[in-house]
Protein backbone atom coordinates (compact mmCIF):
# COMPACT_ATOMS: atom_id res chain seq x y z
CA UNK A 1 0.00 0.00 0.00
CA UNK A 2 1.21 3.53 -1.12
CA UNK A 3 1.11 6.95 1.37
CA UNK A 4 -2.51 7.64 -0.24
CA UNK A 5 -4.69 4.90 1.39
CA UNK A 6 -6.44 3.33 -1.15
CA UNK A 7 -9.55 3.49 -1.28
CA UNK A 8 -12.71 1.08 -0.69
CA UNK A 9 -13.31 0.58 -3.62
CA UNK A 10 -9.93 -0.44 -4.78
CA UNK A 11 -9.91 -2.14 -1.71
CA UNK A 12 -12.91 -4.39 -3.13
CA UNK A 13 -11.63 -4.59 -6.35
CA UNK A 14 -7.98 -6.13 -4.90
CA UNK A 15 -10.13 -8.49 -2.50
CA UNK A 16 -12.17 -9.51 -5.83
CA UNK A 17 -8.51 -10.65 -7.03
CA UNK A 18 -8.33 -12.85 -3.90
CA UNK A 19 -5.92 -10.09 -1.97
CA UNK A 20 -5.84 -11.15 1.50
CA UNK A 21 -4.21 -7.89 2.67
CA UNK A 22 -6.78 -5.62 1.11
CA UNK A 23 -9.67 -7.62 3.17
CA UNK A 24 -7.31 -7.08 6.06
CA UNK A 25 -7.41 -3.30 5.82
CA UNK A 26 -11.28 -3.36 4.75
CA UNK A 27 -11.73 -5.26 8.10
CA UNK A 28 -9.67 -3.27 10.43
CA UNK A 29 -11.48 -0.07 8.59
CA UNK A 30 -14.67 -1.15 9.16
CA UNK A 31 -15.28 -3.90 11.69
CA UNK A 32 -15.71 -1.56 15.03
CA UNK A 33 -18.47 -0.04 13.41
CA UNK A 34 -20.02 -2.98 11.89
CA UNK A 35 -19.38 -4.88 15.29
CA UNK A 36 -21.41 -1.72 17.48
CA UNK A 37 -24.09 -1.67 14.77
CA UNK A 38 -24.56 -5.01 15.02
CA UNK A 39 -24.37 -4.96 19.11
CA UNK A 40 -26.99 -2.32 19.20
CA UNK A 41 -29.32 -3.80 16.83
CA UNK A 42 -29.51 -7.18 18.62
CA UNK A 43 -28.53 -6.19 22.15
CA UNK A 44 -25.77 -9.32 22.25
CA UNK A 45 -22.26 -9.32 21.64
CA UNK A 46 -21.93 -12.68 20.85
CA UNK A 47 -24.67 -12.45 18.11
CA UNK A 48 -23.07 -9.15 17.04
CA UNK A 49 -19.72 -11.17 16.17
CA UNK A 50 -21.50 -13.44 14.16
CA UNK A 51 -22.96 -10.93 12.40
CA UNK A 52 -20.07 -9.02 11.46
CA UNK A 53 -17.86 -12.01 10.93
CA UNK A 54 -20.71 -13.33 8.15
CA UNK A 55 -20.45 -9.80 6.60
CA UNK A 56 -17.04 -9.53 5.97
CA UNK A 57 -16.24 -13.46 5.20
CA UNK A 58 -19.32 -12.21 2.25
CA UNK A 59 -17.03 -9.49 1.50
CA UNK A 60 -14.40 -12.29 0.06
CA UNK A 61 -16.71 -14.78 -1.29
CA UNK A 62 -18.21 -11.78 -2.89
CA UNK A 63 -15.98 -9.28 -4.11
CA UNK A 64 -15.40 -10.57 -7.19
CA UNK A 65 -18.91 -10.07 -8.13
CA UNK A 66 -18.81 -6.12 -7.00
CA UNK A 67 -19.91 -3.69 -9.29
CA UNK A 68 -19.85 -0.26 -8.02
CA UNK A 69 -22.94 1.42 -9.81
CA UNK A 70 -22.33 4.64 -7.62
CA UNK A 71 -22.74 2.92 -4.03
CA UNK A 72 -20.39 3.35 -1.23
CA UNK A 73 -19.00 0.27 -0.06
CA UNK A 74 -20.25 0.67 3.62
CA UNK A 75 -23.74 1.39 2.17
CA UNK A 76 -23.05 -2.29 1.04
CA UNK A 77 -21.80 -3.13 4.14
CA UNK A 78 -24.32 -1.93 6.36
CA UNK A 79 -27.04 -3.20 4.28
CA UNK A 80 -25.53 -6.43 4.29
CA UNK A 81 -25.00 -6.07 8.49
CA UNK A 82 -28.38 -5.00 8.47
CA UNK A 83 -30.16 -8.09 6.23
CA UNK A 84 -28.02 -10.13 8.81
CA UNK A 85 -29.42 -8.88 11.81
CA UNK A 86 -32.92 -8.91 10.90
CA UNK A 87 -32.99 -12.45 9.73
CA UNK A 88 -31.49 -13.24 12.79
CA UNK A 89 -34.16 -11.23 15.02
CA UNK A 90 -37.06 -13.00 12.80
CA UNK A 91 -35.26 -16.59 13.53
CA UNK A 92 -35.49 -15.49 17.65
CA UNK A 93 -38.98 -15.01 16.51
CA UNK A 94 -39.36 -18.33 15.24
CA UNK A 95 -37.67 -20.48 17.78
CA UNK A 96 -38.65 -21.27 21.24
CA UNK A 97 -38.26 -18.74 24.03
CA UNK A 98 -35.36 -21.27 25.58
CA UNK A 99 -33.19 -21.43 22.89
CA UNK A 100 -33.17 -17.23 22.30
CA UNK A 101 -30.24 -15.81 23.27
CA UNK A 102 -30.54 -13.61 26.15
CA UNK A 103 -30.18 -9.92 25.22
CA UNK A 104 -27.18 -8.28 27.09
CA UNK A 105 -29.08 -5.56 28.30
CA UNK A 106 -32.09 -6.32 30.75
CA UNK A 107 -34.71 -4.11 31.30
CA UNK A 108 -34.35 -3.41 34.87
CA UNK A 109 -37.10 -2.68 37.38
CA UNK A 110 -37.73 0.95 37.93
CA UNK A 111 -36.60 0.76 41.51
CA UNK A 112 -33.77 -0.80 40.84
CA UNK A 113 -33.48 1.83 37.97
CA UNK A 114 -33.10 4.42 40.05
CA UNK A 115 -30.87 3.09 42.70
CA UNK A 116 -28.16 1.71 40.66
CA UNK A 117 -28.73 5.13 38.21
CA UNK A 118 -27.22 2.77 35.59
CA UNK A 119 -28.58 5.21 32.87
CA UNK A 120 -27.38 3.63 29.56
CA UNK A 121 -28.83 0.22 30.44
CA UNK A 122 -32.19 1.17 31.23
CA UNK A 123 -31.79 3.53 27.80
CA UNK A 124 -30.21 0.38 25.82
CA UNK A 125 -33.50 -1.52 27.47
CA UNK A 126 -35.99 1.07 26.05
CA UNK A 127 -33.46 1.28 22.74
CA UNK A 128 -33.85 -2.93 22.38
CA UNK A 129 -37.70 -2.47 22.96
CA UNK A 130 -38.65 -0.72 20.35
CA UNK A 131 -39.32 -2.18 16.42
CA UNK A 132 -36.38 -3.18 15.20
CA UNK A 133 -36.44 -0.22 11.74
CA UNK A 134 -36.78 2.24 14.45
CA UNK A 135 -33.60 1.23 16.29
CA UNK A 136 -31.74 0.55 12.97
CA UNK A 137 -32.61 4.14 12.05
CA UNK A 138 -31.27 5.71 15.37
CA UNK A 139 -28.53 3.44 15.72
CA UNK A 140 -27.21 4.72 12.42
CA UNK A 141 -28.01 8.28 12.37
CA UNK A 142 -27.72 8.80 16.15
CA UNK A 143 -24.98 6.36 17.18
CA UNK A 144 -23.10 5.72 13.89
CA UNK A 145 -23.30 9.53 12.40
CA UNK A 146 -24.62 8.66 9.18
CA UNK A 147 -26.90 11.51 7.41
CA UNK A 148 -30.28 10.60 7.20
CA UNK A 149 -30.06 10.25 3.27
CA UNK A 150 -26.97 7.99 3.81
CA UNK A 151 -28.98 5.78 6.37
CA UNK A 152 -32.07 5.70 3.47
CA UNK A 153 -29.51 4.10 1.08
CA UNK A 154 -28.41 1.56 3.43
CA UNK A 155 -31.84 0.83 4.71
CA UNK A 156 -33.34 1.05 1.48
CA UNK A 157 -35.83 3.43 2.12
CA UNK A 158 -36.48 7.17 0.90
CA UNK A 159 -35.36 9.83 3.37
CA UNK A 160 -38.68 10.84 4.14
CA UNK A 161 -39.36 6.89 5.84
CA UNK A 162 -36.48 7.12 7.36
CA UNK A 163 -37.28 10.47 9.08
CA UNK A 164 -40.74 9.28 10.12
CA UNK A 165 -38.93 5.81 11.69
CA UNK A 166 -36.51 8.05 13.64
CA UNK A 167 -39.24 10.59 14.72
CA UNK A 168 -41.41 7.29 15.77
CA UNK A 169 -38.82 5.93 18.02
CA UNK A 170 -37.54 9.18 19.56
CA UNK A 171 -41.36 9.27 20.65
CA UNK A 172 -41.43 5.49 21.65
CA UNK A 173 -38.22 6.09 23.90
CA UNK A 174 -39.64 9.06 25.02
CA UNK A 175 -42.66 7.55 25.88
CA UNK A 176 -41.19 4.16 27.38
CA UNK A 177 -38.65 6.04 29.22
CA UNK A 178 -41.37 7.98 31.11
CA UNK A 179 -43.30 5.32 31.88
CA UNK A 180 -39.80 3.18 34.06
CA UNK A 181 -38.37 6.60 35.13
CA UNK A 182 -40.26 9.58 34.92
CA UNK A 183 -37.25 11.39 36.62
CA UNK A 184 -34.60 10.82 33.78
CA UNK A 185 -36.94 12.91 31.82
CA UNK A 186 -37.97 15.76 33.95
CA UNK A 187 -37.21 18.78 32.02
CA UNK A 188 -39.49 17.30 29.26
CA UNK A 189 -42.60 17.08 30.35
CA UNK B 1 -39.69 34.16 10.47
CA UNK B 2 -40.28 31.31 8.24
CA UNK B 3 -40.13 28.61 10.66
CA UNK B 4 -42.60 27.77 12.18
CA UNK B 5 -43.00 25.61 15.87
CA UNK B 6 -44.46 22.32 14.14
CA UNK B 7 -41.42 22.62 11.93
CA UNK B 8 -39.05 22.56 14.28
CA UNK B 9 -40.28 19.73 16.41
CA UNK B 10 -40.51 17.92 13.28
CA UNK B 11 -37.10 18.57 12.81
CA UNK B 12 -36.24 18.08 16.27
CA UNK B 13 -37.69 14.03 16.10
CA UNK B 14 -36.25 13.40 13.03
CA UNK B 15 -32.83 15.12 13.50
CA UNK B 16 -32.33 15.78 17.22
CA UNK B 17 -31.46 19.10 19.44
CA UNK B 18 -28.26 19.37 17.55
CA UNK B 19 -28.31 22.23 14.88
CA UNK B 20 -25.69 20.12 13.16
CA UNK B 21 -27.46 17.49 11.94
CA UNK B 22 -30.19 20.01 11.01
CA UNK B 23 -31.02 20.22 7.27
CA UNK B 24 -28.60 23.19 6.25
CA UNK B 25 -31.78 24.90 4.27
CA UNK B 26 -34.17 25.07 6.89
CA UNK B 27 -31.33 25.76 9.90
CA UNK B 28 -31.23 29.55 9.98
CA UNK B 29 -34.95 29.89 10.02
CA UNK B 30 -34.72 27.49 13.04
CA UNK B 31 -32.11 29.06 15.24
CA UNK B 32 -33.54 32.33 14.71
CA UNK B 33 -37.28 30.31 16.05
CA UNK B 34 -35.19 29.14 19.34
CA UNK B 35 -33.84 32.65 19.96
CA UNK B 36 -37.48 34.86 19.88
CA UNK B 37 -39.22 31.74 21.01
CA UNK B 38 -39.45 30.51 24.38
CA UNK B 39 -41.64 26.94 23.58
CA UNK B 40 -39.52 27.00 21.03
CA UNK B 41 -36.16 26.44 23.22
CA UNK B 42 -38.32 24.34 25.53
CA UNK B 43 -38.74 21.75 22.20
CA UNK B 44 -35.44 21.96 21.72
CA UNK B 45 -34.08 21.15 25.09
CA UNK B 46 -36.28 18.55 25.48
CA UNK B 47 -34.66 17.11 22.21
CA UNK B 48 -31.44 17.49 23.82
CA UNK B 49 -32.11 15.50 27.06
CA UNK B 50 -32.98 12.42 24.74
CA UNK B 51 -29.98 12.96 22.84
CA UNK B 52 -28.19 12.66 26.20
CA UNK B 53 -29.90 9.63 27.73
CA UNK B 54 -29.20 8.28 24.10
CA UNK B 55 -25.79 8.94 24.60
CA UNK B 56 -25.62 7.40 27.81
CA UNK B 57 -25.73 3.79 26.46
CA UNK B 58 -21.91 2.47 26.79
CA UNK B 59 -20.55 2.41 23.60
CA UNK B 60 -20.06 -1.14 22.14
CA UNK B 61 -16.08 -2.58 23.24
CA UNK B 62 -14.12 -2.40 20.12
CA UNK B 63 -13.63 -5.25 17.82
CA UNK B 64 -10.36 -6.65 20.01
CA UNK B 65 -9.03 -10.02 18.14
CA UNK B 66 -12.59 -10.18 16.53
CA UNK B 67 -10.68 -8.89 13.22
CA UNK B 68 -7.44 -11.77 13.30
CA UNK B 69 -10.17 -14.54 14.02
CA UNK B 70 -12.22 -13.01 10.72
CA UNK B 71 -8.75 -13.36 8.28
CA UNK B 72 -7.95 -16.29 9.52
CA UNK B 73 -11.22 -18.25 8.87
CA UNK B 74 -11.70 -16.87 5.63
CA UNK B 75 -13.08 -19.44 3.59
CA UNK B 76 -11.28 -20.28 0.67
CA UNK B 77 -12.21 -18.79 -2.30
CA UNK B 78 -13.11 -20.56 -5.60
CA UNK B 79 -12.31 -18.36 -8.68
CA UNK B 80 -14.94 -18.98 -10.55
CA UNK B 81 -16.22 -16.59 -13.50
CA UNK B 82 -19.75 -17.14 -12.81
CA UNK B 83 -21.64 -14.40 -13.75
CA UNK B 84 -20.04 -14.32 -17.48
CA UNK B 85 -21.08 -17.71 -17.76
CA UNK B 86 -24.40 -17.68 -16.49
CA UNK B 87 -24.90 -14.38 -18.74
CA UNK B 88 -23.81 -16.63 -21.88
CA UNK B 89 -25.91 -19.37 -20.64
CA UNK B 90 -29.30 -17.42 -20.22
CA UNK B 91 -28.21 -16.29 -24.19
CA UNK B 92 -27.01 -19.74 -25.91
CA UNK B 93 -30.02 -21.94 -24.32
CA UNK B 94 -32.58 -19.61 -26.21
CA UNK B 95 -30.83 -19.22 -29.24
CA UNK B 96 -29.93 -22.89 -29.27
CA UNK B 97 -33.76 -24.10 -28.98
CA UNK B 98 -34.68 -21.73 -31.50
CA UNK B 99 -31.81 -22.80 -33.91
CA UNK B 100 -32.70 -26.58 -33.13
CA UNK B 101 -36.86 -25.91 -34.23
CA UNK B 102 -35.72 -23.94 -36.85
CA UNK B 103 -33.81 -26.65 -38.86
CA UNK B 104 -36.23 -28.78 -38.08
CA UNK B 105 -39.07 -27.13 -39.44
CA UNK B 106 -36.92 -26.75 -42.49
CA UNK B 107 -35.54 -30.28 -42.57
CA UNK B 108 -34.24 -31.78 -45.97
CA UNK B 109 -36.79 -30.69 -48.81
CA UNK B 110 -37.24 -34.04 -49.95
CA UNK B 111 -40.45 -33.99 -52.13
CA UNK B 112 -42.31 -37.39 -52.07
CA UNK B 113 -44.58 -37.07 -54.61
CA UNK B 114 -44.11 -35.91 -58.43
CA UNK B 115 -45.47 -32.54 -57.94
CA UNK B 116 -47.08 -31.85 -61.38
CA UNK B 117 -48.38 -35.30 -60.87
CA UNK B 118 -50.14 -34.10 -57.30
CA UNK B 119 -51.13 -30.75 -59.56
CA UNK B 120 -52.64 -32.51 -62.49
CA UNK B 121 -54.39 -34.86 -60.06
CA UNK B 122 -55.76 -32.34 -58.10
CA UNK B 123 -57.05 -29.98 -60.69
CA UNK B 124 -58.84 -32.98 -62.10
CA UNK B 125 -60.65 -33.86 -59.26
CA UNK B 126 -61.72 -30.14 -58.87
CA UNK B 127 -63.24 -29.85 -62.31
CA UNK B 128 -60.80 -26.84 -63.25
CA UNK B 129 -58.24 -26.25 -66.00
CA UNK B 130 -55.57 -28.02 -65.46
CA UNK B 131 -53.14 -25.70 -66.06
CA UNK B 132 -55.05 -23.21 -63.72
CA UNK B 133 -53.95 -24.91 -60.45
CA UNK B 134 -50.59 -26.69 -61.53
CA UNK B 135 -48.20 -24.02 -60.75
CA UNK B 136 -49.87 -23.30 -56.92
CA UNK B 137 -50.90 -27.37 -56.42
CA UNK B 138 -46.98 -28.10 -57.31
CA UNK B 139 -45.50 -25.20 -54.73
CA UNK B 140 -48.08 -26.03 -52.32
CA UNK B 141 -49.02 -29.83 -51.92
CA UNK B 142 -46.08 -31.61 -53.44
CA UNK B 143 -43.48 -30.91 -50.44
CA UNK B 144 -43.62 -32.69 -47.38
CA UNK B 145 -42.00 -30.93 -44.44
CA UNK B 146 -41.12 -32.21 -41.12
CA UNK B 147 -43.71 -29.73 -39.65
CA UNK B 148 -46.27 -32.17 -41.25
CA UNK B 149 -46.19 -34.22 -38.27
CA UNK B 150 -47.80 -31.59 -36.35
CA UNK B 151 -51.06 -32.61 -38.93
CA UNK B 152 -50.35 -36.04 -38.07
CA UNK B 153 -51.34 -35.30 -35.25
CA UNK B 154 -54.51 -33.82 -35.64
CA UNK B 155 -55.29 -37.07 -38.25
CA UNK B 156 -54.48 -34.40 -41.16
CA UNK B 157 -53.07 -35.62 -44.30
CA UNK B 158 -51.67 -32.51 -45.35
CA UNK B 159 -52.25 -34.03 -49.32
CA UNK B 160 -55.47 -35.51 -49.36
CA UNK B 161 -57.09 -33.36 -46.75
CA UNK B 162 -56.95 -30.15 -48.79
CA UNK B 163 -59.69 -27.81 -47.35
CA UNK B 164 -62.20 -27.58 -50.10
CA UNK B 165 -63.32 -24.06 -50.20
CA UNK B 166 -63.67 -22.06 -53.25
CA UNK B 167 -65.65 -21.42 -55.73
CA UNK B 168 -67.50 -24.70 -56.98
CA UNK B 169 -69.43 -25.36 -59.90
CA UNK B 170 -73.14 -24.71 -58.09
CA UNK B 171 -70.97 -21.05 -58.06
CA UNK B 172 -73.61 -20.60 -53.54
CA UNK B 173 -69.81 -18.73 -52.64
CA UNK B 174 -70.74 -15.46 -54.81
CA UNK B 175 -67.99 -16.04 -56.63
CA UNK B 176 -67.30 -14.09 -59.90
CA UNK B 177 -68.21 -16.28 -63.02
CA UNK B 178 -65.01 -16.80 -64.75
CA UNK B 179 -66.89 -19.02 -67.65
CA UNK B 180 -70.02 -16.75 -67.71
CA UNK B 181 -73.33 -19.45 -69.21
CA UNK B 182 -75.55 -18.74 -71.74
CA UNK B 183 -77.78 -16.52 -69.92
CA UNK B 184 -74.81 -13.86 -68.80
CA UNK B 185 -75.79 -10.37 -68.64
CA UNK B 186 -79.47 -11.54 -67.58
CA UNK B 187 -80.32 -9.68 -64.14
CA UNK B 188 -77.30 -10.76 -61.72
CA UNK B 189 -79.31 -12.72 -58.81
CA UNK B 190 -78.58 -11.38 -55.34
CA UNK B 191 -75.24 -12.99 -53.44
CA UNK B 192 -76.11 -15.31 -50.93
CA UNK B 193 -74.29 -15.32 -48.17
CA UNK B 194 -70.87 -17.23 -47.92
CA UNK B 195 -70.78 -20.52 -46.45
CA UNK B 196 -67.76 -23.07 -46.06
CA UNK B 197 -68.28 -26.28 -47.52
Amino acid sequence: MGDVAASDQELMLQVGTGDREACSVLVERHLDRILAFAERTLGNRGEAEEIAQEVFTRVWTHADRWEPRGAKVTTWLFRVAMNLCLNRIARRREAPLETVPEPVAQAPQPSEMLENAELGVCVNAALQGLPENQRIAITLCHYQGWKNAEAAEMMDLSIEAVESLLSRGRRGLKQRLAAVAPALLGGSR
Amino acid sequence: MNASLEMLQSVLDSHGACAERWPAERRADLLALCEHSAEARAARAAAAELDALLGAVKAPAPAGNLAETILQDLPPRARVHRLPLRRWASAAMPLAAAAALALWIAGPLTPEHDPLETATNTANRSGFPENTLALAASSTFAWNMPSDAFLEVARLDPLADVPSFGCTEENDLGCLEIFPSADAGQTRAPVPQRKWT
